[in-house]
């Protein structure tokens, strides 16, 4: 099969710029796409956990978007953008499940990853703080978390993000400022 | 530093709702200045943010969220590239050659029902491999111009090239535009004018490749 | 029009043991259609599994005859003209003793080299 691993040998393509993988797979270069699939793959999985849960829809949602941007390659005009373009197809992808789940289950806009929300202060001994980040941001508000996501995880800047999520700079100053005023009032808790 | 912060007023300036609260607690900032002030490094110097005591605590407050925010972001990347690799198997088993076959090739066949094509997805391939196969040098990007399927018509190929620092890179391009030749000849029946080799140097790279035409 | 014909099963081995030849690839646009399809849907569930079923080696049957097509990757030390040659041949000579149909075309695809 086309697909099939080759042996992984310290190859010239594992220290190739994103440029020079990004023009090689577009031009039809398993290996280099390989490179870049283990180059940024994590970091899209921790995006898409961030925004869904950590679940088998995280996986699907990172293997649908590699295989989207294998076919769009070609369309990748800047090739050393491609880290933000991986990022922005992720993101999409997210946000499209992240909708159906909620048609599926018919919920309104409570937000699914969320846990239990326990009493920070019952919780603050036995959670490192990392850990305590990571709920409080599963419990922000959908909009909120996936400005804050775009903001953190994937490096956007603020009119990237805009652009992105379809709403004026304005409007996600706000929300990024509340984000972080969430996260804030709740670290303070933890201390 | 958790003396600095009066207890009874903690919470105050990270109010969610009510801005002139979040303002009277931050000595007429908020939240938002304060982060796109650390965004600036702090970055040129604001008295009335470095003299605020309030504006101070908010600040070691929202330089410890980006550390917990980094640690956590550290720790997930690194849970992520502990997995195992049947993932990355998962996605490459999903793909296909389609995608990128290009145009067909046709290769000479006597038979009138013979319809014997090498797809230019193929030729980049070879003309990848070539250049991987020499030292020191790393083919980009790959081109064929001109209508390729008309057997006998003369087309260019354009392809680009990263050098490695210290190399002669005519004598280099040379070498490499005579094993494509070769090469060509060997996978297509096609009738190849030039090739066209652009060189860039490694150390030009990433930002702004300083570009060299080759003939 | 794609109807399965009685000598399909064989077509993949036989291209399989032609000398040169490294791959054989599905040949039908039904398989990249069918893939496409289901992973750009808004999936709900997981992508389908590789359709492997579907023999590589795509036969229609056309008014004016047989169509075959084949699609090959070859080592690197092969020439694309003589393997793609070669698998026409043995295509060729399989349907001559299948009961000699009329054939429209016989297409071979060299999609991958090395």
């Amino acid at each position: 099969m086309p697909g099939t691993l080759r042996e992984q040998v310290a190859s010239p393509l594992a220290a190739a710029t994103d440029q020079m993988l990004a023009d090689r797979a577009a031009d039809g270069d398993l290996r280099a796409f390989e490179v870049l699939v283990r180059r940024y793959g994590p970091l899209m999985r921790v995006y898409a956990i961030r925004i869904l849960g950590s679940n088998d829809e995280s996986d699907d949602v990172v293997q649908e978007s590699f295989i989207t941007a294998w076919q769009q390659l070609g369309t990748l005009d800047d090739g050393s953008a491609v880290k933000s373009w991986l990022m922005r197809i992720v993101s999409r992808k997210s946000i499209d499940r992240l909708r159906a789940r909620r048609q599926h289950v018919n919920i309104d806009d409570t937000d699914a990853p969320a846990p239990d929300h326990h009493a920070p202060h019952a919780l603050a001994e036995v959670e490192s703080q990392t850990e305590a980040l990571a709920r409080v941001l599963a419990a922000l508000p959908e909009d909120q978390r996936r400005c804050w996501t775009l903001r953190e995880v994937a490096e956007y800047s603020y009119g990237d993000i805009a652009a992105e999520v379809n709403l004026p700079l304005s409007t996600v100053r706000g929300l990024l400022a509340r984000a972080r005023k969430t996260l804030l009032r709740e670290m303070e808790e933890w201390r | 530093m958790t003396e600095l912060t009066p207890a009874n007023r903690r919470f105050l300036a990270f109010d969610l709702d009510d801005t002139e609260r979040e303002q009277a607690g931050l000595s007429g900032h908020t939240i938002e200045h304060l982060s796109d002030y650390l965004d600036r490094d702090r970055m040129p110097a604001d008295a009335s943010i470095d003299d605020s005591p309030d504006c101070e605590i908010a600040l070691r407050g929202l330089e410890r969220l980006r550390r917990a925010q980094r640690l956590l972001l550290e720790r997930d990347l690194e849970r992520e590239s502990r997995r195992d690799d049947s993932w990355v198997s998962a996605i490459l088993d999903n793909i296909t050659l389609e995608a990128h076959a290009g145009r067909e090739i046709p290769l000479a066949h006597p038979s009138p029902t013979a319809r014997l094509v090498v797809t230019e997805g193929a030729v980049r391939g070879i003309l990848r491999e070539t250049g991987d196969r020499m030292q020191n040098v790393f083919v980009g990007r790959c081109v064929l111009v001109g209508d390729v399927s008309v057997p006998g018509a003369p087309i260019s190929i354009g392809v680009d090239v990263t050098v490695f620092p210290g190399e002669n890179i005519p004598l280099l391009a040379e070498q490499l535009r005579h094993a494509m030749y070769v090469a060509l000849g060997k996978y297509t029946e096609l009738v190849v004018a030039a090739i066209d080799i652009t060189v860039s140097d490694l150390q030009a790279l990433p930002d702004a490749p300083a570009q060299e035409k080759e003939h | 029009m794609t109807t399965v014909l009685p000598f399909t099963d064989q077509l993949d081995a036989l291209v399989r043991q032609v000398p040169g030849v490294d791959a054989l690839y599905p040949a039908g646009s039904i398989v990249a259609t069918v893939l496409t399809a289901t992973l750009d849907a808004v999936a709900h569930r997981a992508p389908a599994a590789p359709l492997v079923h579907t023999p590589l080696v795509h036969t229609a049957q056309q008014a004016d005859g047989v169509r075959v097509t084949a699609k090959i990757g070859i080592g690197a030390a092969e020439s694309s003209a003589e393997v793609s040659a070669r698998v026409h041949d043995a295509i060729a000579a399989h349907l001559r003793q299948a009961g000699n149909p009329p054939v429209a075309q016989i297409a071979v695809i060299v999609a991958r080299i090395g």
